[in-house]
């Protein structure tokens, strides 16, 4: 390369316009949800990346563009948070470097370039990605506002100079930034801030505002950094004294080492635990075992591991609530009011354990079987043991089955090595602090589902009344008395409860709740909490039937009311942003009405499907009956080009290939009737596709809407409108019963559906429909196949009587 | 302020946050490359490291105690066409986008008698000083 002369320029400012290739931010961008930070405009700030979803999401889009969208989720608990579930306004950032840990763990470092207010989801996975626009932000004029913008930054600067630590660019960028907005961001990314806090100047566009916000909290961290400074000079003298003497007691205790007379400290340590010991009086056996280390202890170096391992362990025994009991108030007056405070309606379950507890009362001694409630998630059976437990004024302690791996996790590790532990029961007694607690074995399904044989014996052995009074816990190594403990357990699904288990437990379901039952639920209990948990007076924000009613038709679809109640605090910390957002004013309530519903939660999440997706022949919606409750699903036939074979896809397992190729031979042997050319088939495949994870144990009962599905494909015939059916075939093309009956109604209705087609034999299982539920669906027995066509695809089979 | 040392201005401190957990901030959207500055009787001459520019994208200006390097360097990427579209980034540590480094001269510097030059992804600047005594 030759040379080249140097352009020579005198004025002009250097770097204020040096990113002359402005980046153009798209109107859709990947959404990178991010917790216990904020990313701001002009920051350059390095991320942690551990979720597989975002590290998908940089796996994907980086290769096409470096930008993508920073937003903060509300929740930080979240794992995989919906775009309902992140503030809605963030950073477009510019990643500038990545780099992977060898845990497979991303680091990235992101150039925040502007804000942007995220839009509608247009895809939620595998992650986010989602429509954002730009706002322009409002800048600052007149004289006033240039003041405030010099105010801010002589105070930064005087922040800047007193806390320790700050390094010394920092005064050197603070005084090089001219643009207000600019100069805001920067000390909002820097000041020590909640993230809330933090949030709330992000969101604000209107400059001068966020100038005199961040004027704000400057001034405040200002004056406890110089009140700090002061303390600390006050103060100064006398620590030296106090170290001083500090040193000098070291300096003695040394001495006395080298003199041969240490091991106060260690016997006082001693004493200490002997004194807990002697008044937690655990029984006899555990005394002696508890001595026996104790002298052990006295011959062990403090420094050595084994001292420590000792120590835990005699903490235990001392901490256990050998003999601490509380007293049970067993007014069933009282207990059934404390059911009824907590918990709408659930009569059935509600008058089980009122039962339950008066048999107790009676016969304190008595073995009763362990209740067990059944039901899909969110239906109040964890809170209902913290009930129970209230209404008896017991402890609750809550074991959740759900995580556990290994018996040792029931049961406790030997005390053989470092790092040993007691098993779940254990610390939970320890935590509950007495030895009666109400104590949830919470899902008890999950742990079958994970292994079987010895956790579920450990815990056989924790329930049986007959051994429980003696529960050896490996870590412990002496008995413990459960015998006094209630147990109350829970399962998703009872076909997962592991079988020794099964048989010592009374189950008690809870199958859901209709519409109807979820307003009121929703009125008395969660609507209140979320304003209370949100911090909202009543006269700050009234909630309508209506907004409550779009919440449960429009963005959750679920048997219990978790999610109803996850939205609810979704729009309540809507309403709380713009209630703080307007602070000042003496403003009226706000309105919660469906209106505003839309408005804070966005697009609806389950926008009907139905309408479009049956449009297709080959379409059909099923219903399923899974362990969270009923579910619509659609089961969908495509053909393909191929020698007449079946295949299915999605939703595997015998149980549904048999019922597919069980419905493909009817069809091929009522194709005549039909008016099909059975030639045709031998000329392709049909794939039919059940969605996964919609029919663990019900696979049969798919196989109407195989048929049908098939019979929609082959015919061209698009099933009808907002039907839903189920039933199970034979080869002879009758139609048998199934179950679920009032789970499978309760979710068409739920869905939208109109019309349900039922086996003629699960005519007997309509009492149990709910009377809300038979309002809405409109039902058709049906006993044979053709009735099924003729119902979903209006055709008749020739010579068939229908 | 008239200066008799060349000295580069230290990078503000975006060039060190690689790995700190603190948000730094920049006004400008630039890296900065690393630079040697070597001084000799007759003058200085500036290295840049510069791999993988253009040299068409590269802007030397210089000004009365000033020399300001700037321009754009693309992130060098295979295209993921080959791949059957699809390609994922393992690790990206090289700087892109626009660049710029400014490097404070010392007045003796003649201004009208700086050259750059580019090779195998230096770029070198010389800038010669005044010759003294001359008129
Ligand atoms: N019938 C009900 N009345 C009042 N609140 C309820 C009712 N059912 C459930 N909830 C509330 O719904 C939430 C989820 O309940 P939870 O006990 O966690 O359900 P589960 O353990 O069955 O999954 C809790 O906040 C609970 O108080
Ligand atoms: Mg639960």
């Amino acid at each position: 390369m030759g040379k080249k002369r140097a352009t020579r320029r005198t004025s002009e400012p250097v770097a204020a316009d040096a990113d002359s290739s402005q980046v153009v931010i798209p109107d859709t961008l990947p959404i990178l949800p991010v917790r216990g930070m904020v990313m701001l405009p002009g920051t350059i700030t390095p991320i942690t990346i551990g979720r597989p979803s975002s590290r998908k999401l940089l796996d994907d889009s980086l290769p096409q563009s470096k930008v993508i969208g920073v937003l903060t989720q509300r929740d930080e608990e979240q794992e995989e948070p919906g775009i309902e579930e992140l503030f809605n306004v963030g950073s477009a950032g510019l990643v500038l470097k990545l780099v992977r840990q060898p845990d497979e763990t991303v680091q990235i470092i992101v150039h925040g370039l502007r804000r942007v207010v995220a839009g509608e989801a247009v895809r939620e996975n595998p992650y986010l990605v989602a429509r954002v626009s730009t706002p322009d932000e409002k800048p600052g004029s007149g004289r006033g506002f240039a003041a405030a913008v010099n105010q801010l930054r002589d105070q930064a600067r005087e922040l800047i100079a007193i806390t320790p630590g700050v390094p010394e660019e920092a005064l050197r960028v603070l005084m090089n930034i001219d643009d207000p907005s600019n100069l805001a961001d920067f000390l909002v990314a820097n000041l020590n801030l909640e993230v809330e806090q933090k949030q709330d100047l992000l969101e604000e566009f209107d400059v001068a505002k966020r100038v005199r916000a961040v004027h704000r909290h400057v001034s405040t961290q200002l004056q406890i950094q110089q009140l700090q400074q002061k303390i600390q000079q006050d103060v100064q003298t006398s620590i030296g004294d106090a170290q001083r003497k500090f040193f000098l007691r070291e300096q003695l205790k040394a001495i006395q080492k080298e003199l041969g007379d240490d091991g106060e400290e260690e016997e006082s340590f001693v004493d200490q635990i002997r004194q807990r010991l002697e008044e937690a009086d655990p029984p006899e056996a555990v005394m002696a075992e508890a001595e026996r280390e104790l002298n052990r202890l006295a011959t062990i170096p403090p420094a050595s591991p084994e001292y420590s391992v000792i120590s835990g362990y005699l903490e235990l025994i001392a901490d256990l609530p050998w003999n601490i009991a509380s007293e049970d108030e067993l007014d069933l007056v009282k207990a059934r009011k404390v059911l009824d405070r907590d918990h709408f309606d659930l009569e059935k379950v509600k008058r089980r354990l009122i039962e339950y507890l008066a048999v107790r009362k009676l016969n304190p001694e008595g073995r009763g079987p362990i209740l067990c409630l059944v039901g899909p998630p969110g239906v109040g059976k964890t809170s209902l043991g913290q009930s129970v437990a209230d209404a008896l004024g017991r402890k609750f302690a809550r074991l959740s089955l759900g995580g556990i791996r290994d018996e040792a996790e029931v049961r406790g590790h030997r005390r053989t090595y470092i790092g040993a532990m007691p098993g779940r029961i254990i610390q939970e007694i320890r935590r509950a602090g007495t030895n009666n607690p109400v104590m949830m074995l919470d899902e008890v399904d999950k742990l079958g589902a994970d292994f079987r044989g010895d956790p579920a014996s450990a815990l056989l052995e924790v329930l049986d009344p007959r051994q429980n009074m003696a529960f050896v816990d490996r870590y412990l190594d002496v008995p413990f008395d459960l015998s006094q403990v209630l147990f109350i357990a829970t399962a998703n699904y009872m076909g997962n409860i592991p079988p020794a288990l099964l048989d010592r437990m009374e189950l008690i379901d809870i199958p859901g709740y209709t519409d109807h039952d979820k307003l009121a639920i929703a009125r008395k209990y969660l609507v209140p909490r979320q304003l209370r948990e949100n911090g909202l007076k009543a006269a700050q924000c009234k909630v309508y039937v209506s907004a409550v009613k779009t919440i449960i038709e429009h963005y959750t679809r679920e048997a219990g009311v978790r999610e109803l109640e996850r939205q609810i605090g979704a729009v309540c910390r809507g309403v709380a942003a713009t209630v703080a957002a307007k602070r000042n004013g003496r403003a009226k309530p706000v309105a919660v009405d469906d209106k505003k519903v839309r408005e804070l939660l966005g697009p609806e999440k389950f926008v009907r499907e139905l309408d479009t997706r049956t449009r297709t022949p080959g379409v059909v919606i099923g219903l399923a009956y899974t362990p969270t409750g009923g579910d619509v699903l659609f089961i969908e036939a495509t053909g393909y080009a191929g020698a007449g074979k079946v295949q299915i896809t999605g939703q595997l397992g015998e149980v549904m290939k048999e019922s597919a190729a069980a419905a493909l031979s009817l069809f091929k042997s009522r194709a005549d009737q039909l008016g099909y050319d059975a030639a045709q088939l031998a000329k392709q495949d049909i794939h039919i596709h059940v969605p996964a994870g919609a029919v663990p144990k019900d696979g049969p009962s798919a196989g109407v809407a195989m048929y049908t599905a098939i019979a929609s494909l082959l015919l061209g015939r698009p099933v009808r409108q907002r039907l839903a059916m189920t039933g199970e075939i034979t080869l002879r093309g009758r139609v048998l019963p199934i179950g679920g009956v009032k789970e499978k109604t309760l979710a068409a209705a739920r869905a939208g559906i109109k019309t349900v087609l039922l086996p003629e034999q699960n005519r007997r299982d309509m009492e149990e429909v709910d009377a809300k539920v038979k309002d809405k669906l409109t039902f058709r027995f049906v006993e044979s196949v053709d009735q099924v066509l003729q119902h979903a695809l209006g055709v008749k089979p020739a010579n068939i009587k229908a | 302020m008239p200066r008799d040392k060349p000295a580069a201005e230290p990078a503000p401190i975006t060039a060190h946050v690689v790995y700190d957990t603190y948000a730094t901030f920049t006004v400008s959207r630039s890296w900065q490359p690393a630079v040697n500055i070597y001084e000799r009787p007759d003058g200085l001459r500036v290295c840049v490291e510069l791999a993988g520019v253009d040299k068409r994208q590269i802007d030397v200006r210089v000004e009365p105690g000033r020399l300001t390097i700037r321009g754009v360097r693309e992130a060098p990427e295979p295209s993921p066409r080959g791949a059957g579209g699809s390609m994922r980034i393992v690790c990206m540590e090289i700087d892109y986008g626009v660049f710029e480094r400014v490097i404070a001269l010392p007045d003796r510097v003649d201004l009208g008698g700086v050259t750059s030059t580019y090779r195998s992804g230096w770029l070198w600047v010389h800038l010669p000083y005044q010759v003294s005594g001359r008129p």
